[in-house]
């Protein structure tokens, strides 16, 4: 990936991420968790975008008031008190244009299952089976959680599992959907926990947010 | 089956026929606090149906905007799609790119979206989106009352404006504006949006079904509803079902609530005048969705 020239201040965001990002081999990192309402507002603050809380939107849903970010007059802002809640009703093509932002891009279900698979355990935390003490799942709470209220996975990655799902790369792939992995807060843990989910790309919705891969070109 | 509404399903399509050339899109509609979330939850459990929550109430203005505004048929607008939505070109956007998703449905899939307002905007929807296929939930209206005045929906959603509007805009409706209190104006919101859907949805391709059903026979009601989607149940969909009665857990929108709430919990919320207030101004439609039969607890 070409990393292009950025605002200064898209670089320090990039800097501030890429630093907090976990290698995973082959010169990418994935963030250590969701993007938060904070860090997305001051990303989307970046991008000539604008979505109309009085009309509708494409990038994030500034409609329905439940979601974790708004936006009006001054720009977007994370709500008060989920400042580092995950940041959630982007859509797809949100997503899409925030990576692009700061140089990442979504991870591909491929990559999140390598990420998963290097656990070397039945869940990111562990052997453990899913319970409200180790993630944010099936309406236990009702609602998002800090990014890193939960203890971290095994590998140290935040939310791999819970609080919300995360929106994946296409790929080129020709699709009005696209795949959707790691539950959310309102999503039982079955069996099949590690198989994305599709949803249509155009939504942003209170239980989907996103996270960033970075192709750094460095040794692993 | 008395208890499953199948009026005006045409031929073919309760049988599950597919559109020609693809899958299944339908639409879920229910007033609020009837348990459209948790019939969500269990639709969308199917691996062949996907689903948007409130696509036009939660994702642009221009539709809630115009709640309780009728919308004919005849009134679809090439240009602007309805002329009340001139003033929204993000949200006529927003809904043409719905109506591409819904038509682009492949075979053997189901693609729906759940709305709990534009009752009275079905003519226009289906003149948008052909063919769309309705599923309608309804709960006891004491029950939705219950819900509505604990979970202050009435003052959320501004029912006092929305139903003012909608008798300033639509005098020949037979629903008695009762608008003084809470209470009254829930009752009102609800009888409202029961008559719209009854006035628009005579011949039209539209199953009812109501919450308690699902909760006391969810094999029989909800094998009835994926056959009119042109599906089977899946066992996923029904372990989801049973563990939701389990217990009250999660926010608002839960799918978490004890049976026991959601069958009987609107006895103890609303006090005996209460009672007796909303089963007297509902007892025509209580009596047709069949709530005051010995059937139903």
């Amino acid at each position: 990936m070409t990393l292009g020239i950025f605002p200064r201040r898209c670089a320090e965001i990039r800097a501030t991420l890429l630093d907090d990002a976990i290698p995973i081999g082959e010169g990418r990192r994935l963030l250590r968790s969701p993007i938060t309402a904070v860090q997305a507002a001051s990303i989307l603050n970046t991008m000539p975008i604008r979505d109309d809380p009085n009309d509708s939107y494409t990038n994030v849903n500034v409609i329905n008031l439940d979601n974790t970010i708004t936006y009006d007059a001054a720009g977007y802002r994370p709500v008060v008190g989920r400042e580092n809640h995950p940041v959630t009703g982007v859509s797809w093509f949100g997503a899409q244009a925030m990576a692009e932002q700061v140089g990442a891009r979504l991870p591909t279900v491929d990559e999140w299952h390598q990420v998963i698979q290097a656990h070397m355990s039945p869940f990111p935390w562990g052997n453990a089976a899913p319970s409200p003490e180790l993630a944010n799942f099936d309406e236990h709470i009702g609602r998002t959680s800090p990014t890193r209220e939960f203890q971290p996975s095994l590998l140290g990655f935040y939310d791999l599992l819970g609080n919300v799902g995360e929106w994946c790369d296409l790929r080129n792939e020709a699709s009005d959907e696209a795949p959707v992995v790691g539950g959310g807060w309102n999503k039982p843990i079955g069996a099949q926990w590690h198989m994305p989910r599709w949803k249509w790309r155009r939504i942003g919705t209170v239980s989907i947010g996103i996270r960033f891969l970075f192709d750094t070109g460095e040794p692993r | 089956m008395s208890d499953f509404q199948t009026d005006g399903i045409p031929d073919g399509l309760a049988s599950g026929r597919s559109r020609a050339d693809g899958g299944v899109s339908f639409m879920l509609i229910g007033h609020h606090r009837s348990g459209t979330n948790f019939l969500t939850d269990v639709l969308q459990a199917h691996s062949r149906v996907s689903f948007i929550d409130e696509p036009l109430s939660m994702h642009t203005r221009g539709f809630p905007r115009t709640d309780l505004e009728r919308w004919g048929a005849d009134s679809y607008h090439p240009v602007h799609l309805h002329e009340s939505l001139r003033e929204y070109p993000l949200s006529q956007r927003f809904f043409r790119d719905l109506v591409s998703y819904l038509e682009a449905v492949p075979p053997g899939q189901v693609r729906g979206f759940k709305e709990t307002l534009l009752f009275e905007k079905i003519p226009w929807l289906l003149s948008a989106i052909p063919p769309l296929r309705i599923v309608h939930v309804v709960r006891d209206p004491r029950a939705v009352v219950a819900s509505l005045l604990k979970h202050d929906v009435d003052r959320q959603w501004g029912y006092a404006d929305r139903l003012a509007a909608y008798f300033a805009r639509h005098s020949d409706s037979p629903v008695e504006p009762l608008l003084e209190t809470p209470l009254m104006r829930c009752v009102t919101s609800w009888k409202v949006r029961q008559y719209e859907f009854r006035a628009s949805v005579e011949a039209l391709p539209v199953v009812t079904v109501r919450l308690e059903d699902i909760v006391q026979d969810d094999e029989t009601t909800l094998a009835l509803v994926m056959s009119f989607l042109g599906l089977e149940v899946q066992r996923k969909q029904l372990v989801l079902r049973r563990e939701s009665e389990r217990e009250t857990r999660g926010g608002m929108y839960s799918t978490y609530r004890h049976r026991d709430e959601v069958l009987d919990g609107w006895r103890r919320r609303l006090s005996p005048a209460d009672q007796a207030f909303v089963t007297a101004a509902c007892e025509e439609e209580l009596h047709d969705l069949g709530y005051l039969s010995a059937a139903v607890r």
